[in-house]
């Protein structure tokens, strides 16, 4: 016999895979056999979570078809339990796992877009912030500015592709006519922001990306700055950090002006 | 104060004292719910939490619909923004 505990276990086992005899002996038939049961569970979880895919990658899955789809998301739902309870939060690793999939090591592109939308799942559901504006820095002494460790916001997302993941995205998901559109039309890098409740983006040059990339690692407005000029291309700090102020994308300033700017 | 700090100083300061710049960031198209115009089976469930997607039994099913560019739907005929009763 069960405790509760071994109970649940055994039938959170039973939806992932086929079930222990003793759960099963646990289970009144009443018309129904005890199988047939625990298979409506088993089912209805794994199409929920097909479905969740299919709602948060649709241009995937239109890219690869709809019976590719089904099948590529039938495999990854089958190896990939949820460790959140919200169906938006599924499909984290369903990017990187078609990237290994051997029948799209012909579309690279694929994978691409799929972190695009699945970028797009995390702007949307991400946590409001406050933007920061020019008044939040005004108590600060211009020499502390450099030692500045910015926050972005929750909602901002960086996003890069050897691939141009935004055209494909933008044909198979807008009514607007992107005209003729190369598969190998270079790589595409983005800032994807959530504004109030509208998902916006804007393309980054190597640089502003470079330069995102270190604030979002952390590091202080000065090494921010080295990092974009190591991309070896012209880099505008004054338009850059403009842009941030005006679109909203900053959050916070982690660093205390008393101490200092550089060092 | 090394250099490369006083660089970023004063870039710093000359962005914030310009105040608001024009920012740039583009916008998701929006879609909207279309009814009354969906093929058989064909339907959409664009949501996380149901699983009626693909389920409509019969052509042009009143109260089934499709995921569509915002504006479109009143192009088309027959079709309708609300479920039709």
């Amino acid at each position: 016999m069960h405790n509760l505990l071994e109970l649940q276990t055994a039938f959170a086992g039973a939806v992932l895979r086929a079930p222990e005899p003793a759960l099963l002996r646990t289970i009144v038939d009443d018309g129904i056999a005890a199988e047939a049961r625990l298979a409506i569970y088993r089912n209805h979880y794994r199409i929920t979570l097909e479905e969740a895919l299919a709602a948060t990658f649709p241009v995937t899955r239109q890219l690869v078809g709809s019976a590719f789809f089904a099948t590529a998301a039938e495999r990854f739902v089958s190896v990939t339990p949820p460790t959140a309870p919200c169906l938006f939060e599924y499909g984290a690793g369903f990017a990187a796992f078609l990237a290994s999939l051997p029948e799209l090591a012909s579309y690279r592109f694929v994978p691409g877009v799929a972190r695009l939308e699945w970028g797009f799942n995390l702007a949307y559901h991400s946590a409001d912030h406050r933007p920061l504006a020019a008044a939040d820095f005004a108590a600060l002494a211009a020499d502390a500015y450099a030692g500045l460790r910015l926050r972005l916001a929750p909602s901002a997302i960086l996003f890069a592709s050897r691939h141009p993941a935004l055209a494909i995205w933008q044909a198979h998901s807008e009514a607007a006519d992107v005209g003729a559109m190369r598969m190998d039309g270079g790589p595409c890098r983005l800032l994807l922001l959530r504004q109030d409740e509208a998902l916006g983006w804007r393309e980054l040059d190597a640089a502003e990306l470079a330069f995102l990339a270190a604030l979002r690692r952390g590091r202080t407005l000065e090494q921010a700055h080295a990092a974009a000029l190591r991309c070896e291309m012209p880099f505008d700090l004054t338009a850059a950090f403009g842009r941030l102020l005006a679109e909203g994308s900053l959050a916070g300033i982690d660093s205390p002006a008393e101490t200092g700017g550089s060092q | 104060m090394k250099t490369s700090a006083l660089v970023v100083a004063s870039a710093v300061a000359t962005a914030l004292s310009l105040g608001a710049v024009s920012s740039a960031t583009a916008q998701q198209a929006k879609n909207e719910k279309c009814y009354g115009i969906v093929k058989a089976t064909k339907n959409d469930c664009q949501t996380a939490t149901s699983s009626c997607a693909g389920t409509a039994k019969k052509d042009a099913q009143a109260d089934a619909w499709l995921f569509v560019p915002a504006g479109t739907c009143e192009k088309i005929v027959g079709a309708s923004l609300k479920p039709k009763s």
